[in-house]
């Protein structure tokens, strides 16, 4: 079964149910009248469709379904951190009792069982809730393993862990559609470029969050990942990367806007503050501008987020010690009207964009 | 570009993956064992105490040693320095230190640089631990001295504590110390050639700040715990289960290997 084209069935699906309550709605308001005949040639078609999907994908047919798709895969998720977690006890109380080359076997044995397990659940579950959870704890069981494998042989910790563990996190999420394990793969490689960057300048690879600055590499790499590789047939992937992107460069800049001596750059810390503010400002706007260019709602409001962060953090450096409160909380009210209308005018520009395409 | 994927495609890649991860740790564990250790040192409990876990590690019935080292500080100084920790040495190991005029913001500044990873020279026995038992004994003389001169209740209470550091210094504290460090592993090993007393290991240098100038400390080493071998387990476990802190007179002692990417680990080990 092709699990990727499960997101294009469900889109179709929501896009036939939309469509029916529209219908409805002009067939009431007597814009639109079908015959008898074409009513009854649309919903047979649509009905052989859905049928279709149902059987092949188990997709959500309304939205009391999809409710109660969100409430198994919040049960899914929860399932797969518990099933982690007993793993990691359950190794954790006996292992000790166990001769080095048993511990070794069992060790790789859970992550090639676990992996084995997820691929033959995923054949045969057209939910696919049931092979998401494998597939976390199939997560669990390699992220086990090799650092568990460092424990036993006192191995020098090492960054390139990250990478392993990154590498699979991926390749479960993108084969089983799964956006925790994409983030759980997007996180090691943040660790794991942010760290490179750092041991560069000799710091130690552990400490590389005490120069911000080392995460600016990683922001680069994912924002860059969608642009290069389509992500069309993944929902929400593509989105993923940008907010991580956008969080792994806005978060640093913040730091470094009011801790400037955590920075490379040779400036004083004043001077280094000043510049990160800025450049606080003008990237989050810029990356406003680019989202709204592109269509891309996460990254509008990622920006926006981190532009209001911006603007009020400096506020509260201006003025929260020298006018009164309640002055204070009208400027910031004020600048929030401000930032309606300023949103407002980019909205109805935009519309009117669409309107002439 | 797009993506092209399939589940036995996946199935293959992940499975390979598992395998040259493990392949790869297990290789470079075999690879630091191989051939001559690059140390061996007889160690007792006094330097490898057993390593208690807190919550998630509490319930772990592996048995975990730690390599409890020490270091000489200057022994006039209000705040602990390590002595052969010059400014010099801290440059060549790549740290930026402020100028002598420089601003107090500017020392903050440079003191907050992270740690940086170098080789540490481990010392058992030696030069290091005869300094501080000397110096133990130094006080206990000097305390002594002061108490024959007036028999103060403050003086005999000097006594009493300086003749516990003696004993502790000669009984129960660690005799491991970190005596250099470098960023070349080969030429810290010219300089301590004795492999029977010294060891190479993995650490972490790091600056703090106090009484306005910079100080540099021993942050680390890589791989400060060991794990007790099957084997050698029901020996310590009784140990580990008491979870008693604080120094002790060794009741264990063991061989303890450094390889050639100067990780440790047990080869023996025995009840006194």
């Amino acid at each position: 079964m092709n699990e990727l084209s499960r997101t294009e069935a469900q889109r179709r699906a929501d896009d036939i149910r939309v469509f029916r309550h529209e219908l409805a709605r002009l067939q009431a308001e007597q814009v639109l009248t079908l015959t008898d005949e074409q009513q009854r040639a649309v919903t047979r078609h649509h009905e052989v469709l859905l049928g279709s999907y149902t059987a092949a994908y188990d997709i959500d047919r309304d939205q009391q379904a999809q409710q109660l798709s969100l409430g198994m895969r919040i049960a899914s998720f929860l399932g797969a951190v518990a099933l982690a977690a007993s793993v990691f006890f359950l190794f954790s109380q006996y292992w000790g009792l166990f001769p080095t080359w048993l511990q070794v076997t069992l060790l790789v044995a859970s992550s090639l069982g676990t992996l084995l397990a997820t691929f033959l659940i995923g054949r045969r579950d057209p939910t696919g809730y049931f092979a998401k959870l494998a597939a976390m704890v199939a997560f669990a069981c390699f992220v086990l393993n090799i650092s568990m494998l460092g424990q036993m042989f006192n191995i020098t910790p090492s960054d390139k862990a990250f990478i392993v563990w990154a590498a699979l996190a991926s390749l479960l999420a993108y084969t089983f559609d799964l956006r925790l394990l994409l983030a759980a793969g997007i996180l090691c490689v943040i660790a794991f470029v942010s760290a490179r960057v750092g041991t560069w300048s000799g710091v130690y690879w552990i400490y590389f969050g005490e120069r911000p600055e080392n995460f600016f590499p990683a922001a680069a790499l994912l924002f860059g990942v969608p642009l290069l590789v389509s992500h069309a047939k993944f929902q929400g992937f593509a989105a993923l990367y940008r907010i991580f992107a956008l969080l792994t460069l806005f978060l640093p800049m913040l730091v470094l806007a009011d801790w400037g001596w955590t920075s490379y750059l040779p400036f004083s810390s004043e001077a280094i503050e000043r510049i990160y503010q800025v450049l606080g400002f003008v990237v989050s706007a810029a990356v406003i501008r680019l989202g709204v260019r592109r269509e891309w709602r996460d990254t509008v409001n990622t920006g926006i987020v981190f532009f209001v962060i911006f603007l009020y953090t400096k506020f509260y450096d201006w003025w929260w010690e020298i006018v009164p409160k309640f002055v204070f909380f009208l400027i910031i009210g004020l600048t929030s009207i401000l930032f309606i209308l300023v949103m407002k005018r980019l909205r109805a520009a935009a519309q009117v964009r669409e309107g002439t395409r | 570009m797009k993506l092209a994927w399939s589940n036995a495609r996946a199935l293959t890649v992940a499975t390979a993956l598992v395998a040259v991860s493990n392949a790869v740790a297990l290789g470079g564990v075999a690879y630091n064992r191989s051939g001559e250790p690059d140390s061996v040192l007889q160690l007792t409990e006094r330097e490898i105490p057993i390593q208690y876990s807190s919550w998630p590690d509490n319930e772990n019935s592996a048995v975990h040693l730690r390599l409890n080292w020490r270091v000489v500080f200057g022994e006039d100084d209000t705040f602990p320095t390590v002595e052969w920790l010059t400014r010099d040495r801290l440059r060549q190991l790549g740290f930026d230190l402020p100028a002598a005029d420089a601003t107090p913001d500017d020392r903050l500044r440079f003191a907050r640089q992270p740690a940086r990873e170098v080789f540490l020279a481990l010392e058992y026995d030696g030069a290091a631990y005869q300094t501080m038992l000397e110096r133990a004994r130094a006080r206990l003389r000097t305390a002594e001295a002061a108490l024959a001169a007036s028999g103060s209740e403050e003086k005999l209470a000097n006594v009493r504590g300086a003749r516990a550091q003696v004993e502790s210094e000669e009984r129960r504290s660690s005799r491991l110390f970190v005596v250099a460090a470098d960023l070349d592993a080969d030429a810290l090993r010219a300089r301590y050639p004795d492999r029977k007393h010294y060891a190479i290991v993995r650490g972490r240098i790091d600056l703090w700040i106090g009484s306005d100038a910079i100080n540099p400390q021993i942050d680390g080493i890589a791989t400060e715990t060991i794990r007790v071998p099957y084997v050698y387990r029901a020996l310590v476990e009784p140990y580990a289960r008491e979870r008693s802190y604080g120094e002790r007179e060794s009741r264990y002692a063991a061989t303890v290997n450094f390889g050639r990417r100067h990780e440790p680990w047990i080869v023996q080990l025995a009840r006194i």
